[in-house]
């Protein structure tokens, strides 16, 4: 636990109730018509869904339920009636007329445009795993009529793909509702409590003193929020109407009566959950503070993820002539990445995510940045000397920043990191030498990057003496997000010498057999 | 007498290198312990290959450790060549008569050679318009993880990998749940996934002697690995020599146990309301005042090589959390720019002759698997040659013995809380059992003193 | 029933600091009824479902001699492409033949006789999986005898001299999600199985058959595969150092167990005044209480009263040290600190 994150707590238990953590949001509110909040809940036990609440927040959702979600046919059946909206919700390519389709497939842009924004929002954790639930189940059905199992799998594959973003660092596609309260918010709650929904939200309701807000949080904390139902409600209410459900399966009005009962039972559950999400969607909208301005770079990243992670995938199998096996390729197995090449690329592509968030958004959020000098990641002084290095033979050598700073923090860096100034973050300096003296710790850096106009028109030019001399500058260590990139695309080379280790190919042959020389220490010491 | 009875166990395993490249065979994973002479072995094996007309990549993980590798190259075998290729913005450094630098790809020389690079260079290489190199070398292998080792399926088809397996673990900053089951999980360390696969033609050999580490401390640390190793020096033959103190001071009794033992544990009373979190400044200034005190009394060392008088710059000092080194730093005073003091991350490769570190479960009460992992007090318990005084509050041991450890690792991975807890309290144990122990004596006035009881 | 003993060791490992915690688990009072007699609200049960599909997954898997069950082991290299045999152990309840515990107990022990008697060719062809096998550790004091039923034990016969491998494997009904599978889960279940690693020794010492068979401290565990109902075997899970938690925690609720409570005397209601010994017990309020202990919110609710830091999580807790949050806030608007730890406090937050 950090000092900020003490400091914070304490004060928000001192204030009585939730305080803004940090100056900015990360992630852009969406319109309307581009968020999605789908709820579940699930029978005890079961790990598909028993109901869905699924719609756009600013209309009344849609319930579905499955009177016997054991029974595979009645499941596959609710689940297909809930598909469309998500699937309409991720662009899905068959939803699409054909030439549409391939426009899209061949230009990319226009489909990244479409998702740029889109948010899907889910009260919290359990409700991310039952998409990874979903994920299993129908990803690779296989019993039914081909149109009604293609569909399912698509909506499997689509769950799936929306679990996996949910993981990607950084993303601003999946809500978490509890998670992005806890991250908006600081409360003073042990971390714990802080998993449920409807205790986080009575903590932020305004006008109410502490003890008001606790009684009101652990009231609400009653009412289950996640998948899972209370076992006493189950026991009461659903475990009887289901029994009655199984005993009239020879009397089919007698079974849809029932059905309906149970779908009565399970919309008031499902209906908690889904406004719970959206009263934090609109609490969040309603925050005061802006978005971070540097999150372009991440939305666009998270763009890129869905078309090339997800959507052209989907648009590609739809092609009739493909074989099975070329299908199966464009499928993420749910569990993991069983390809060693797959699961390298996508753990790189998971590293430059966090690489990439972290490195935008410090440069939009003073508490980011203050987080990032705690941690280390940089420092803050006063510039004393602002030179060209002199070289012999050369008319002028790098400008050299000298950089006076309170050696009382812990510093993290070293000699050759790179660090980028916070506010104007493409000039770049390589920290040349560190050298603390007492109290006192002196930088040099070299700048390398950003030194002119040209680059940074708002900025003096690096090598003005006047203009820095003086001031108190900020920097960070600059994420290298480019090399970890490169290492996505170069991970999937098969065809290096070493493949057969690295990318597991084929074993090469074996050596011929060759005669080893007798005192191999010898010739070693021969050679020195 | 040094245990020069250990010189053919370790010669077998240079035979065995050394035969391994002769044959080129295909894989060998190297397990080094601190101090074994791994750069000395690699460097043999190096110059063999080389010597059979083969084209020699050598992979290290940093610049410095590059740079130090073609150092010895030139120190040890001057008629080799060898090329250091390395990033265009840095400046040439004088490496040896026999190292040419070099900075673009175009340069890499055709036919036989050494080069040595960072594993980044040759990760991002364009090797398409050169020969395949024969055979790379990876120094500090442990400190890779797969997915950047699959990036050197480039350079060449065979491979030694070397490194020590008890150091730290490169960080994973991302949640890896998905690929915790992957066939080769990406960030696990490369000789880890190499080891697991039993179809593949590894070769796996040890080294059997530390020539850094001292008899005793040797004993201590092999809970860490999973192989036995001994230490070239035999038991005693290094210490520490003090010279009889004029007035007492709160360490000399720790101090004096470095004259019987290369390992002294220095403990604080934890205050009655728990020990301070992360920034101990008590503990910090005791283990200034153990560097102090080492230099006011005029230590010296013996080795094998003869006793010398220990000097600022012959200390070490690490703590693992960089508040606690800055502390450190300041209660060192003038003496700060000669003694090191860093964490043990950057204290990997390096040794001293006398050591002082905090342990990193000081001011710990509910461990955490981050604090159990052994990767890092193993660092710290082995950079040194002569002597090591770890300094703690004294609540560790108790905390390690009522601690019930919590499985909570991913399917089918080892129990690393389970396992930190078992080799922490073994280590803690073993100072204990052998009276390695001697608490701080109070001062008029500590930081503790006006804490007041929960 | 006779599972309590497992279930009082996992409440005593959950908060082995809180003393009421202790004495419950260790004397046997349940927190339950504890909360009840001070008035609390108490949601008990499991979810009905659930204990259905617990119980239908178990005997899906043991059925037609255990054929699902042996495949899955196959395939995850638990046993031998050639592995072979089934022995039922389990009470009627679950679908097996014996009455009862003790009854199984006696079948499984003259089953380990046999086993280890045998030579050969017949010593190689010994059933691998067996369901249900029961054993006990000696209680002492006021812990009674410990009747454990492991889930399902894999027979894994080398030829003599060796001893015969067994391993334990723990049958869960949760889903198998790779590397999501439920953390806190997982601890829980590998708890288990160290803890019949365990006991399974400590049976093979008092049963004299320790020379004969070896206990592996690597197990298995049986899971769902999500969203079916069939089994999905995960091998090599390390249970070496949960056995010796295991023994750890006997060792240390035996000794906490030979300390007297108030003494009861034969006219005393016994369940009332242990009870009383309970709630009258020091409380340690701690993160994890919430998810295992009936009387969890009262004691937030205490230790906020109290202004321990602690009610606000563990981590701000250690943060504070002794501080109180009351003084941590005063400190927090300027009070001047009154020594080192609160001047060192002040240091650190500002």
């Amino acid at each position: 636990m950090s000092r900020h994150d003490v400091f914070e707590r304490l004060r928000a238990w001192d204030e009585g109730g939730a305080i803004p953590n940090g100056h900015t949001l990360p992630w852009l509110r969406a319109t309307a018509a581009d968020r999605l909040v789908l709820a579940f809940v699930r029978m005890g036990g079961e790990s598909s869904p028993w109901g869905i609440a699924i719609g756009r927040p600013d209309a009344p959702p849609e319930f579905f339920t499955c009177a016997e979600p054991r029974n595979a046919d009645l499941h596959a059946a609710f689940v297909l009636a809930a598909a469309d909206a998500l699937l309409r919700h991720v662009e899905h390519p068959s939803l699409l007329p054909d030439d549409e389709r391939l426009m899209l497939l061949a230009m990319e842009a226009p489909l990244r445009a479409r998702v740029r924004l889109r948010q899907l929002w889910v009260p919290g954790s359990s409700h991310l795993d039952m998409l990874h639930f979903l994920d299993f189940r129908y990803t690779h059905a296989n019993t039914g009529e081909p149109k009604v199992v293609r569909r399912l799998q698509a909506f499997g594959r689509a769950c799936g793909w929306l679990f996996r973003e949910s993981t990607r660092p950084g993303q601003v596609r999946v809500f978490d509702a509890t998670a992005r309260l806890r991250r908006a918010y600081t409360f003073p709650a042990e971390p714990a409590r802080q998993s449920h929904l409807g205790y986080l939200l009575a903590w932020l309701v305004p006008g109410r003193t502490r003890d008001e807000r606790l009684a009101d949080a652990r009231e609400r904390e009653g009412l289950p929020v996640s998948v899972t139902m209370s076992p006493a409600y189950e026991r009461a209410v659903l475990e009887p109407l289901v029994t009655r459900y199984n005993a009239a399966r020879d009397d089919a009005p007698a079974q849809a009566a029932v059905a309906r009962e149970i779908h009565d039972a399970l919309v008031p559950e499902l209906r908690r959950r889904w406004e719970l999400t959206a009263q934090a969607m609109s609490i969040l909208d309603a925050d005061t503070r802006e978005s971070n301005p540097h999150l372009d770079a991440v939305i666009d990243l998270g763009s890129a993820e869905c078309f090339h992670e997800y959507w052209k995938n989907e648009a590609k199998g739809l092609d009739p002539s493909l074989s099975d096996e070329q299908r199966r390729y464009l499928v993420h197995d749910p569990e993991t990445d069983y390809a060693p090449a797959r699961a390298a690329r996508r753990y790189f592509a998971h590293l430059h995510a966090a690489e990439l968030a972290a490195g935008e958004l410090v440069h939009g959020d003073a508490t980011l940045a203050e987080q990032s000098l705690d941690a280390g990641n940089g420092f803050r002084g006063t510039i004393r000397a602002v030179e060209r290095e002199a070289i012999a033979g050369k008319k002028s050598g790098p400008i050299l920043w000298t950089i006076e700073c309170s050696a009382d923090d812990s510093l993290r860096l070293r000699e050759e990191t790179s660090v980028c100034l916070v506010g104007a973050r493409k000039r770049i300096g390589r920290i040349r030498s560190l050298v603390t003296v007492g109290a006192v710790r002196t930088v040099v850096l070299q700048m390398t990057d950003g030194l002119t106009r040209r680059a940074l028109p708002d900025v003096p030019e690096a090598a003005d003496v006047a203009a820095h001399v003086g001031t108190t500058v900020t920097f960070l260590e600059q994420a290298a997000a480019g090399f970890t990139q490169m290492k996505i695309f170069r991970v999937g080379h098969t065809d290096g010498p070493g493949a057969w280790l690295t990318h597991a190919a084929p074993l090469p042959e074996p050596s011929p057999p060759v005669r080893i020389q007798a005192n191999l220490l010898e010739l070693v010491k021969s050679l020195q | 007498m040094p245990q020069t009875h250990l010189a053919e166990g370790r010669n077998q395993v240079l035979t065995a290198l050394l035969e391994h490249v002769e044959r080129a065979d295909a894989l060998l994973v190297l397990k080094a312990p601190p101090g074994s002479g791994k750069t000395f072995v690699t460097t043999r094996a190096v110059a063999l290959a080389m010597h059979r007309k083969r084209r020699v990549a050598v992979a290290a993980q940093t610049n410095a450790q590059a740079d130090d590798f073609c150092r010895r190259m030139a120190a040890e075998f001057p008629r080799i060549p060898v090329h250091r290729w390395a990033s265009a913005q840095r400046g040439a450094l004088q490496l040896g008569d026999s190292v040419t630098w070099i900075t673009r790809t175009a340069d890499l020389p055709a036919g036989p050679c050494v080069v040595v690079a960072t594993s980044a260079k040759w990760a991002v290489a364009d090797l398409d318009a050169h020969d395949p190199f024969d055979v790379l070398f990876i120094d500090e292998a442990w400190q890779m993880c797969w997915a950047d080792f699959m990036l050197l399926g480039t350079v060449a088809p065979r491979f030694v990998l070397v490194g020590d397996p008890g150091q730290i673990a490169p960080v994973v900053p991302i949640d890896v749940s998905r690929w915790q089951t992957s066939r080769r999980p990406p960030h696990v360390p490369a000789p880890e996934v190499i080891l697991r696969d039993r179809t593949l033609p590894v070769r796996v050999i040890e080294l059997p002697v530390s020539t850094r580490l001292p008899h005793d401390t040797c004993a201590m640390v092999q809970s860490f690995y999973d192989f036995a190793f001994e230490s070239w020096s035999a038991p005693g033959e290094r210490r520490v020599l003090l010279p009889p103190a004029a007035t007492a001071h709160p360490v000399d009794d720790a101090l004096a146990l470095l004259t019987t033992g290369s390992v002294a544990l220095m403990t604080l009373a934890t205050p009655p309301g728990g020990p301070p979190m992360e920034e101990d400044v008590a503990l910090a200034q005791a283990a200034a005042e153990v560097v102090r005190r080492l230099l006011d009394r005029q230590a010296r060392v013996v080795t094998e090589d003869g006793e010398t008088a220990l000097r600022p710059e012959d200390i070490g000092v690490s703590a693992t959390h960089r508040v606690m080194n800055t502390r450190i730093t300041d209660a060192l005073g003038a003496l700060a720019p000669k003694v090191r003091v860093d964490t043990p991350e950057r204290w990997q490769g390096l040794e001293r002759k006398v050591m002082v570190a905090v342990h990193p479960m000081s001011g710990v009460t509910q461990p955490t698997p981050f604090d159990l992992s052994t990767g890092r007090l193993c660092v710290m318990a082995s950079r040194h040659s002569v002597g090591l005084v770890l300094v703690s509050r004294d609540h560790v041991g108790d905390t390690l013995d009522a601690y019930l450890p919590v499985a909570a690792q991913a399917l089918g991975q080892r129990d690393e809380a389970g396992r930190g807890r078992a080799q922490n309290l073994s280590l803690w144990q073993y100072l204990v059992q052998h009276q390695r122990v001697a608490p701080m004596t109070p001062t008029t006035r500590s930081m503790d003193s006006d804490a007041p009881s929960r | 029933m006779r599972r309590d003993v497992r279930r009082r060791l996992e409440q005593y490992a959950s908060n082995p600091r809180c003393e009421a915690n202790v004495i419950s688990a260790v004397h046997d009072v349940p927190m339950e009824a504890v909360a009840r007699s001070l008035g609390f609200e108490v949601a008990v049960g499991q979810s009905p479902f659930a204990l259905l599909r617990g119980q239908q997954f178990e005997r899906s898997i043991f059925r037609d001699d255990a054929v699902r069950l042996r495949r899955a082991l196959i395939t995850q290299k638990v046993l031998p492409a050639n592995a072979a045999g089934f022995v039922d152990f389990r009470m009627a309840r679950n679908d097996g033949p014996y009455p009862n515990l003790d009854a199984s107990r006696a079948a499984f022990l003259q089953r380990l006789g046999a086993f280890a008697k045998t030579v050969g060719e017949a010593r190689l062809q010994l059933p691998t999986i067996l369901a249900g096998p029961t054993l006990m550790v000696p209680g002492k004091a006021i812990l009674p005898d410990g009747l454990f039923a492991i889930d399902v034990l894999t027979v894994h016969p080398q030829p003599r001299p060796a001893p015969i491998v067994l391993r334990v494997g723990e049958v869960k009904v949760y889903p198998d999600r790779g590397g999501f599978t439920d953390a806190a889960e997982l601890s829980s279940t590998r708890a288990q199985a160290g803890l019949y690693v365990h006991a399974l020794r400590v049976e093979l010492q008092q049963s004299k058959l320790a020379q004969h068979f070896a206990v592996a401290d690597d197990g298995f565990l049986v899971l769902t595969r999500p969203s079916f109902n069939l089994p999905s075997v995960r091998g090599a899970e390390d249970l070496q150092h949960q056995a010796e938690r295991a023994a750890v925690m006997f060792d240390r609720v035996l000794r906490i167990a030979e300390r007297t409570l108030p003494a009861d005397s034969a006219t005393d209601d016994v369940p009332t005044t242990r009870r009383q010994a309970v709630v009258d017990a020091p409380k340690q309020y701690a993160d994890g209480c919430l998810a295992f202990c009936e009387l969890a919110a009262h004691c937030q609710q205490e230790a906020l009263a109290r202004g321990l830091p602690a009610a606000l999580g563990d981590d701000l807790g250690r943060f504070l040290g002794p501080i109180t949050l009351h003084r941590a806030l005063e400190l927090l608007h300027g009070a001047a600190p009154q020594h080192d730890v609160e001047r060192d406090l002040v240091a650190r937050i500002t």
